[in-house]
């Protein structure tokens, strides 16, 4: 249940072991990756909650939303344009709308586990009292 | 009312959303595609940090205040190393003068030994000079070789042996008689076989002007005596070193 957070921590500890830095003109192509692949990690922890999982969108996903960010970011330098930006703003927008998901989700879970308990403690008393 | 359709509204609850199709195979296995995806952006985190900190600290992004304090530091040390080369410049040839000052008071301290050593018979010389040949039936005395050595050492030569005996300052030449009576020459002890010669080393022309110019030693032998030793001029003397050389017992 908490492996993904495990497998997060281990990726950290990795990268802190050993010194590897990107050359410093693609650090702007880096971040946005970054950003996607939050955005990614954020849509599967929706999905799981949702019974929608599905490990191939995960992954393709996550690969293929870092591509599209970093040849968002290159084609924009190529261009003059600041095309970075629109994934910044797209992946924003998602992360906020999947993070409010979660939310509700896991307030539903509460909530029915709430109710749960309570059903279960009226049944009992109703079969008591019949 | 009693809400008895427990489960139901569990069901319902639980599954509120659009509930896409399962696909078993994809729902068991996802601890593993989240773990592997958690660790790669784990990854992605810290090296995007490093590279952040690596550019901030890069020289484009320093303020210019820092940059211009970096620069002065930089001129300061660039100065004193300039004058450190400067000085060790300046070490570097006087050493290298006084190396070449050694080195050319080795040369003519080697020049005197070589003369030294010339002049004490300490080791074999050879050069231009003049050879005399008395051969075995002329009536000789010791006296007539310390003429012809002395004639020799006036005309300029430098180092004259008589029969491969080196003449020194101290060397002897002496008559005595042997065991049948007859005259024999030594010198520093050691008795003369004919023919004696005679070697000098020199300029050729000058010790053979000086051994028979008319009324010379030469001359006189001829007359006098009926000697006649024969000079031949040489490019090629070769005189050996002294055997003779004494110790000093009374000089301090």
């Amino acid at each position: 249940m908490w492996l993904p957070i495990l497998g997060l921590i281990t990726g950290v500890l990795i990268g802190s072991m050993f010194t590897f830095t990107i050359p410093i003109i693609y650090a702007k192509y880096l971040s946005v990756s970054v950003l996607a692949a939050l955005d990614s990690l954020l849509g599967s922890v929706k999905a799981l909650l949702e019974d929608s999982f599905d490990s191939a969108i995960l992954i393709s996903g996550f690969f293929a939303n870092m591509l599209l960010a970093a040849g968002l970011a290159f084609m924009g330098d190529r261009l003059g344009l600041d095309l970075y930006m629109a994934a910044v703003i797209a992946l924003g927008i998602r992360l906020f709308s999947n993070l409010g998901a979660i939310r509700r989700d896991l307030m539903e879970m509460h909530h029915t586990r709430k109710a749960l308990k309570q059903a279960k403690a009226g049944d009992a008393s109703n079969e008591t009292q019949q | 009312m009693k809400h008895n359709s427990s489960f139901y509204s569990i069901t319902k609850i639980y599954h509120p959303r659009h509930k896409r199709q399962l696909k078993p195979f994809s729902q068991k296995t996802w601890t593993v595609s989240m773990f592997i995806t958690f660790l790669i952006f784990g990854l992605l985190l810290t090296v995007q940090y490093r590279t952040k900190i690596a550019a901030e600290n890069s020289l484009a992004n320093q303020k210019q205040e820092d940059l211009v304090a970096i620069l002065k530091n930089l001129d300061t040390n660039k100065a004193n190393l300039e004058a450190e080369l400067e000085s060790l410049q300046n070490t570097k040839k006087s050493l290298e003068a006084k190396a070449e000052a050694g080195v050319s008071l080795n040369n003519s301290l080697q020049k005197q030994i070589r003369q030294y050593q010339i002049a004490n018979g300490n080791i074999d010389i050879g050069g231009p000079g003049v050879s005399i040949t008395i051969t075995a039936d002329s009536n000789i005395m010791n006296y007539d070789l310390i003429d012809l050595v002395n004639e020799l050492w006036v005309s300029g030569a430098e180092a004259v042996a008589i029969n491969d005996i080196r003449i020194l300052d101290t060397t002897t030449i002496e008559q005595t008689e042997d065991k049948n009576n007859n005259v024999v020459l030594t010198v520093d002890g050691q008795v003369l076989l004919s023919p004696i010669i005679i070697t000098a080393i020199g300029d050729s022309a000058a010790l053979e002007k000086g051994l028979t110019f008319p009324g010379g030693i030469v001359d006189n032998l001829n007359t006098l005596y009926q000697v006649y030793p024969q000079i031949k001029k040489s490019d090629s003397i070769f005189i050996p070193m002294a055997t003779n050389i004494k110790v000093n017992q009374y000089v301090k």
